[in-house]
């Protein structure tokens, strides 16, 4: 049993599962459908876990923060790493674009369009009235009215929060919360802290239990994403996927080195503990899951264990690190479409605009998430919304990329901004988290 | 005895006489079209598909259907002169009589409605705009996409001396009607920006999609529900017996085509050539 266990948990098993997955899922991608809701059932199982742990987590973390000095240092150094890790994101999603991009010929654009009129439903040929109508709800250019963003991040009811898996809500009510508990100065305060601690290794058992299964569920989460988009699409929009996949490329290694020079670790230690969260946020696309593994290598590199946990689930959920690439990159894909010459003062707009845009896209996913790429698009008064249809037709391998930019993005920020501990301080195992 | 018979006779003469002189006279727009031999239809140069299109003297669709039935009704051939280059000209043609019967997707209009006879519609289609996605998201100002298209303001493509070039005109009071020679033209300029919209039915604007799938990516096409484009057959004003031939036909053959048999008729069509 102990031998089966070690195999289902051996990166070289993990590493096959996703290689049997993409070979499926382009053979057979009709065939791997009806698997597709093993896959969500894994996922599901692990978000109702993270959820809880999130929770427990972040008013642990806000409360060791406020009881210990140095919490304004932290706090700068926070704030310092995600705008300094925004500006990078930003350039990093500019510059692929500018390298890998090339020209659109005209087969390319005819078999854009033959994409659009396949995966159109019926939203890119309108009906509309010469005469208006009072009763008639009009389509709006605007589409990002401030008051949207803030009503996306204060909750009103946190259980509804909780039961609808809104994490930028469940964060903030965390931080508020967090804070108010961490000025008691009560027993029930300790004793609070003590339940939520109990709360934290409990869900990580069941994410170490879970974790077994993750070979298998990769096989179907991989080959379902890849038989989703097909191989027909997959050409017709490879320029754009290029451009993407080199940003991506790039923020990953950039990401690495950070946590290599922050931790004095060797090279291939920190590329071997990344590895473990890339995978799962590659196969899962949700980084709420990969928060127990980020932290655990935190610790695991002598990182102040209370600073990660508080560190790691406000940067996943605010800091968009792989969406502002993402954006940047997707910005200047609908500018060369429509022959937009932007000049310097378009890139800029690009370089700034991706960030608000990823700011805008916490607490999205979906076509939600991709439809924000029109923050960027109103700064520049640039259509998108028929290329639209183009970026979700690709979006099971961009939202692969994006969430994978936005895990180890910011473990990266998090060795910035966390504390080191002394050499000879090792940070106490979290019983139970996967290595 | 004798002068009884005679005067009955005399009595019962005119009626004989009257009746003798009653004949039947035929219709003399159908007179003139037997006499003729056979039922000349007006269509223009260009190709309408799927209403006609093909070579001149053996076009095919859904127009040269009508005019075969209305041929095969009067007991004649048809014969097709396609040598308008314009609806308009097909308009004149038909009023100077060079032709009997004008069947080229004709519109019916206000202006044409003076002068020559329409047929009931055997299609009913909408107005529809096609706009440039740069020119929409650049000039739209905050206002919603259905606002931008109603104050539209700027250059407006259609085809020259059509029906839409007035359609145009009582649409959009401030747009700037730009006419062009040929659909394609008008379709070229609005994709590459040289004008910000083009204007003509919704069928040939849908039909876009088919004919050029990168246009998809360049513009969007709207469709304006609350206008008509009603195409119609059309006689000379004094051919009233052809005109109820014609109505007949359309009413029991060719009633209810919508927009959707079209595309897919042109779609069909298309794949077999």
């Amino acid at each position: 049993m102990e031998t089966v266990l070690r195999i289902l948990s051996h990166p070289v098993t993990v590493l096959l599962g996703i290689a049997v997955g993409a070979v499926l899922g382009l053979a057979y991608p009709d065939e791997c459908a009806p698997f597709a809701v093993i896959g969500t059932t894994y996922v599901n199982m692990l978000k109702v876990v993270a959820l809880p742990y999130l929770f427990a987590t972040i008013l642990v973390g806000v409360v060791s923060l406020i009881a210990k000095d140095g919490a304004s240092a932290l706090i700068r150094r926070t704030v310092l790493g995600f705008l300094v890790s925004m500006v990078i994101a930003s350039g990093i999603g500019v510059g692929a674009s500018f390298i890998a991009a090339g020209e659109t010929t005209h087969a390319q654009r005819q078999a854009l369009g033959n994409l659009i009129q396949t995966r159109d439903t019926g939203e890119h040929d309108l009906e509309i009235t010469l005469v208006p109508r009072p009763d008639v709800a009009t389509v709006t250019t605007d589409g990002h009215p401030p008051v949207s963003l803030i009503e996306r991040f204060i909750p009103d009811n946190i259980f509804k929060s909780l039961e609808n898996g809104e994490t930028v809500k469940v964060v903030v009510f965390c931080l508020m919360f967090g804070i108010s508990l961490g000025s008691l100065r009560s027993n029930g305060r300790v004793l609070l802290v003590e339940v939520l601690q109990s709360v934290q290794q409990a869900s990580i058992k069941i994410l170490r239990f879970m974790n077994y299964f993750l070979p298998i569920a990769l096989v179907v989460m991989i080959a379902n994403q890849i038989g989703k988009v097909g191989p027909g699409v997959f050409n017709v929009m490879l320029s754009f996927l290029y451009q993407e996949a080199l940003a991506w490329v790039i923020l990953i290694i950039l990401s690495v080195l950070v946590i290599w020079r922050r931790s004095h670790a060797p090279l291939l230690q920190v590329a071997n503990m990344v590895k473990a969260p890339l995978i799962l946020s590659i196969s899962s696309r949700s980084s709420l899951i990969c928060i127990p593994f980020a932290q655990e290598i935190l610790a695991k590199l002598r990182f102040s264990r209370a600073d990660a946990e508080l560190l790691i689930p406000l940067s996943f959920t605010v800091n968009r690190l792989g969406g502002i690439a993402y954006y940047a990159v997707a910005s200047l894909f609908i500018a060369r479409l429509y022959g937009i010459d932007l000049g310097v003062g378009g890139v800029v707009t690009i370089l700034l605009g991706a960030m608000l845009a990823g700011i805008a896209s916490a607490g999205t996913s979906g076509v939600l998430a991709i439809a924000t790429v029109g923050v960027v698009c109103d700064l520049l008064r640039m259509p998108y919304e028929a290329v639209l249809v183009l970026l979700v037709a690709v979006d099971p391998f961009m939202d692969m990329m994006r969430t994978s930019g936005i895990v180890v993005g910011n473990i990266a920020v998090a060795s910035f901004a966390c504390e080191r501990l002394p050499h000879d301080e090792t940070a106490p195992h979290q019983e139970g988290v996967p290595a | 005895m004798r002068s009884l018979v005679l005067t009955i006779l005399l009595l019962c003469w005119p009626f004989g006489q009257s009746r003798a002189q009653t004949t039947l006279t035929d219709p003399p727009d159908v007179v003139a079209i037997r006499a003729a031999g056979r039922l000349i239809v007006s269509m223009t140069q260009a190709d309408q598909a799927p209403f006609y299109s093909g070579p001149a003297d053996q076009p095919r669709g859904l127009d040269v259907d009508i005019a075969k039935r209305v041929g095969a009704m009067l007991g004649v051939p048809v014969v097709f002169r396609r040598d308008a280059r314009s609806f308009n000209e097909v308009v004149e043609q038909l009023r100077r009589g060079d032709s009997h019967l004008a069947v080229s997707k004709l519109s019916i209009t206000p202006a044409r409605l003076q002068v020559i006879r329409y047929s009931e519609p055997y299609v009913q289609l909408r107005q529809a705009i096609i706009v440039n996605q740069l020119w929409l998201s650049q000039n739209s100002q905050g206002r919603s996409m259905a606002d931008a298209v109603r104050g539209f303001d700027s250059s407006l493509g259609v085809i020259k001396a059509t029906a839409y070039e007035d359609f145009a005109r009582i649409a959009f009071p401030k747009a700037r009607v730009t006419p062009f020679e040929t659909w394609a033209n008008v379709v070229d300029a609005v994709v590459t920006g040289g004008v910000a919209a083009a204007y003509r039915d919704e069928f040939e604007v849908k039909k876009i999609a088919i004919d050029r799938p990168e246009a998809s990516l360049s513009t969007k096409s709207i469709t304006i529900t609350d206008t008509k484009d009603y195409i119609a057959a059309a006689v000379e004003p004094n051919a009233t017996q052809l005109l109820a031939i014609v109505n007949f036909i359309v009413k029991s053959e060719f009633s209810g085509i919508d927009v959707k048999q079209l595309l897919t008729r042109y779609q069909r069509e298309k794949d077999v050539r």
